[in-house]
């Protein structure tokens, strides 16, 4: 063949495969939307049925017992079942079993090959929080797919299945950080029935360089329960792997430090100014006199942000903030400036301008004033 | 028969009430978004609103916000997935009558829907 | 013999053109792997959860302004109510001119405080800090005029937080933006530096107080065009490049960037027209020289909206932009170009681009003069030069259809109309728009005055947009 056939030949086939791509396109785009539009009708449908069957309980459901195939009857159960609460939310779980659909999403999930399917029935199982489901998402737990081992987790959290919480701690540290994270938030779910199963997890593998165990730590955090705030700080004061210290001194901010200030107090004088930052962090609002000296050693340290917590810190009891007015007063810039910032987060450099306003200024106010606007301030 | 307002933009949440309160016997009209919901709540006679707090446009709170400043006289319950007290304090403290958390029940809320509707007629 | 050398000329351009489009179709390919692989996950997985999630790491929205009066609180509300666990935003206004600073004074309740603010990164002068007290965090840093780089590093100073979204005051963000770029950062933090995002013109879509409510492809040729051209970067080019971890650029419009790696390149170049190519390419650099383990990623599904230029004058100012900074971008970086050192972006990516995205518009302005003169000589037989053409045309639209097919499962485009359109865009952009933008960018080239400059992009405010 000549180079011009070739050519020809090339133009054509170019042009041929751009003629098949649009009819694909259009048939592709023209199909869908009808798809989309049957399964949003349906779906609305579906929703305006249970929602009688919601509003006027007792009267019985009339559907085919084809619904449960049907990914629209799917998506209206789990979009019901997402907003509703307590006894409706029960009874649209009812109705999942009474259509069997359960069952059939868990016969997806252990069968199909298909990722997206077995996903797809792992959240659908997760959304439907049905109790008959746990045992195949506790199989499912150690799913080689990642995000169906999230949607287990998710699931047996939202339906309480308090044995899960076991399986999932054991995972936490072989697993990647996302996928531990997303554990974790399942933990949190679990509520305060998870707190001593995860003090118990802790402190078995707090020496063993265990990656999970400074997420279970913050997961304490997030689950608040006070019970924690003791152990916590046993384990404080028994570690020393710097990433345990700071989980521990971050979870006791958010809990509460406790009747023994110590552990903290020397966390805050650590030689990690993480340590030292988070530290300061959790002494704030403690209405003890013991610990402004610590605080106010962290007003001139060379890292801001042990600065900025443990300015903040003072500027949450009025003991503090006297501290914090005179260092305004005092040589060290970065702790004038640390103090200025904590003294406007708590308002005050609002509440002094009102005060000036109203003639009731006092000398401090002024010279917070002066100090922020970085000029004299004319008395009005 | 008592007309409600019921703002969200949730379609399941505008059915399930719509098919829920009309099972009660009250009328409904719906909005899917902020800016339809103040215009409808100013354009039409509403005896209470229904108001989603986290809407897109404009804010449940600053519907609720605008409609005070309009002076209306309806009863206004607010819906809200936030659960922060601070939240709660402010929708209270602009005028809310009432404020209910999502995930709801139904017949929570139509309690709470006839009980704020009984006193707007005992005034 | 000059004959001779034209024709050769004359083929080899034409053959350049054919080359480049094989070379867009195969990154077009690669990415619509990597987009398959993620959007299982998107259409199955609910990330929403991730709302509410306490392991999130908190966020610092990053947005300079420029005599933004007319949008910007309505862009800061819209931005409030972004979802994500723990944020705040830190507006730097660049020496407005206008009320921009007032209004948000006004709008949030702010007030001046002092507050340490370290500059980690040199700046223009700044004059004071605003900070809020409602329930969103918003900090405004009001200083001199420096552009948008110098800006930007005035708020990334300001920031308090570890990450930071450096976005525009008159985007669009989608309420599930920050979220899905954020899951990328968590699926691996000690790595991730940078994610970038989907930018989607805004034209022609209906948006009320900052929401968009319904997407559509605009009517207008000139914003349609761009439509089209963010399609074949955004959807048929970067996720293929994110997957081998060489992204050459991380849009300003929409990155998530690492705080402490951004200080460690020392922030955005001040001045600089492609600033957000260039602190890409600068980190790529850094942590490949400094065998420091790292990765830059793409994530399609985390969107967002802005207004392109609707005409073709301020286009034009945009382009010339661009393709300056484009050029500071090659110069800067050519000892790349086929440097092991630099992993896949040395070896494949970066010349891949300079030679078809920075050279192109050199050979096809050369081209447009060779190949009618070699046809005019005779050294080509017009029938063959015909069928190049044709060929190379073809495979524009080819390679325009691909990114229109990968686009679809997104959703955005739902009726037919706005499919027809930019169907009809691949079809007729070779018949004028696309020579104008070269044009441009040979002038870009030849540098003056020109390029030195911003420009306004009058604005209309996002409130105002309509059908257009």
């Amino acid at each position: 063949m000549t180079g011009l056939e070739i050519l020809r030949l090339t133009v054509i086939l170019i042009f041929a495969s751009n003629a098949v791509l649009l009819t694909v396109l259009l048939t592709y785009k023209g199909l869908n939307r009808r798809r989309t539009l049957a399964h949003a009708r349906r779906r609305s449908a579906y929703i305006a049925v249970l929602s009688q069957h919601l509003s006027a309980s007792g009267e019985g459901v009339r559907l085919g017992k084809r619904v449960a195939e049907d990914e629209a009857f799917l998506d209206a159960v789990i979009d019901l079942r997402t907003v509703l609460v307590g006894q409706e939310a029960s009874e649209i779980t009812d109705l999942v079993d009474r259509y069997g659909i359960s069952e059939q999403q868990a016969a997806k999930l252990d069968d199909s090959r298909n990722v997206g399917q077995r996903l797809r029935a792992a959240v659908a199982l997760a959304e439907l929080a049905d109790e008959s489901a746990a045992h195949v998402l506790l199989d499912h737990l150690t799913d080689k797919e990642p995000e169906i081992r999230i949607q287990c987790a998710r699931g047996l959290a939202r339906m309480r299945w308090t044995p899960a919480i076991g399986v999932i701690l054991k995972q936490l540290e072989h697993e990647t950080p996302w996928v531990r994270s997303r554990f974790a938030d399942s933990l949190i779910t679990f509520g305060p029935s998870a707190t001593w199963p995860l003090i118990a997890y802790i402190k078995s593998n707090h020496r063993l360089g265990n990656r999970g165990v400074p997420t279970a730590i913050r997961t304490l955090a997030a689950i608040g329960d006070p019970e924690a705030i003791g152990p916590t700080i046993e384990i404080l004061d028994d570690a020393n792997d710097i990433e345990i210290q700071l989980a521990a001194v971050e979870t006791l901010g958010v809990l509460g430090v406790g009747p023994d200030i110590y552990p903290i107090e020397k966390a805050a004088r650590s030689e990690d100014w993480r340590l030292r930052a988070k530290a300061s962090k959790a002494l704030s609002g403690i209405n003890d006199e013991a610990i402004l000296p610590t605080l106010a050693i962290g007003l001139h340290d060379i890292n801001w942000w042990v600065r900025r917590n443990a300015a903040g810190a003072l500027a949450s009891t009025l003991q503090g903030r006297e501290i914090l007015y005179s260092t305004i007063l005092g040589d060290d810039a970065h702790a004038r400036d640390a103090a200025a910032e904590a003294l406007a987060d708590a308002g005050e450099v609002i509440a002094a301008r009102e005060r000036i306003a109203n003639g009731l200024g006092a000398t401090r106010d002024f010279d917070l004033i002066e100090y922020v606007e970085g000029r004299k301030v004319l008395t009005t | 028969m008592p007309r409600i307002l019921v703002a969200d933009d949730t379609e399941t949440i505008r059915m399930l009430l719509s098919v829920a309160l009309q099972a009660e016997g009250y009328s409904v009209v719906t909005a899917p978004n902020g800016s339809e919901a103040y215009s409808t709540g100013i354009e039409q006679k509403i005896d209470l609103a229904i108001l989603d707090h986290l809407m897109p446009g404009l804010l449940g709170l600053e519907v609720l916000e605008k409609w005070v400043a309009e002076g209306i006289t309806f009863p206004v319950i607010m819906l809200s997935g936030v659960d922060e007290e601070a939240t709660v304090l402010e929708c209270l403290r602009m005028g809310a009558t009432d404020f209910v958390r999502k995930p709801f029940r139904v017949n929570e809320l139509i309690a709470r829907i006839s009980l704020a509707l009984s006193r707007q007629h005992s005034i | 013999m000059l004959i001779h050398v034209i024709k050769v000329l004359g083929i080899a351009i034409l053959g350049y053109f054919v080359l480049m489009n094989l070379y867009v179709t195969t990154i077009s390919i690669h990415s619509a792997l990597a987009l398959r692989r993620g959007q299982n996950l998107q259409r199955y997985g609910r990330v929403t959860e991730m709302l509410s999630s306490r392991m999130a790491p908190p966020v610092s929205i990053v947005i300079p302004a420029y005599n933004e009066a007319v949008g910007i609180v309505d862009s800061v509300r819209s931005m409030s109510i972004v979802g994500y666990p723990k944020f705040e935003i830190v507006i730097a206004n660049d020496g407005s001119k206008d009320e921009t600073l007032e209004k948000l004074i006004e709008a949030f309740d702010l007030s001046k405080v002092k507050v340490p603010y370290r500059p980690d990164i040199e700046t223009q002068p700044v004059n004071a800090i605003y900070r809020g007290r409602g329930g969103v965090e918003i900090t405004v840093v009001d200083k001199e005029n420096g552009g948008r780089a110098d800006a930007l590093n005035a708020g990334i100073n300001a920031a308090r937080y570890p990450y930071v979204l450096c976005t525009d005051a008159d985007v669009v963000l989608d309420a599930e933006c920050l979220i899905r770029s954020m899951q990328r950062v968590v699926e691996d933090r000690e790595r991730t530096v940078a994610v970038g995002g989907n930018i989607r013109p805004l034209n022609g879509s209906v948006v009320r107080h900052g929401h968009l409510i319904e997407s559509h492809v605009p009517r207008g040729l000139i914003a349609r065009f761009q439509v089209l051209e963010y399609l074949r970067t955004f959807i048929a080019a970067r996720p293929g490049w994110s997957s081998i971890n060489a992204l050459p650029n991380v849009s300003g419009a929409f990155g998530v960037w690492k705080r402490s790696a951004v200080l460690a390149v020392g922030g955005f170049t001040s001045g600089h027209m492609g600033e957000d190519m260039d602190l890409t390419l600068r980190l790529h650099k850094f942590h490949l020289e400094n065998e420091i383990p790292y990765r830059i990623v793409y994530e399609p599904s985390a969107v967002i909206w802005t207004e392109v230029p609707p005409t073709r004058k301020v286009l034009r100012r945009q382009r010339i932009r661009w393709h300056t900074g484009l050029v500071q971008a090659v110069r800067d970086f050519t000892p790349m170009i086929f440097d092991r050192r630099y992993g896949k972006l040395g070896m494949v990516t970066w010349p891949g681009y300079v030679m078809f995205e920075y050279l192109a518009p050199i050979i096809e302005f050369i081209g447009y003069i060779v190949v009618p003169l070699a046809v005019l000589v005779g050294a080509v037989n017009f029938g063959t030069f015909s069928l190049m053409v044709l060929v190379a045309f073809g495979l524009g639209i080819l390679n325009s259809f691909i990114a229109i097919i990968l686009d679809e499962p997104y959703g955005y485009s739902n009726s037919i109309s706005d499919t027809s359109r930019l169907v009809v865009m691949a079809l007729i952009e070779n018949l004028g728009i696309h020579q104008m933008t070269v044009i441009w960018r040979i002038r870009a080239l030849i540098g003056g005055k020109a390029t030195k400059t911003w420009g306004n992009m009058e604005r209309r405010g996002v409130a105002q947009l309509s059908e257009s």
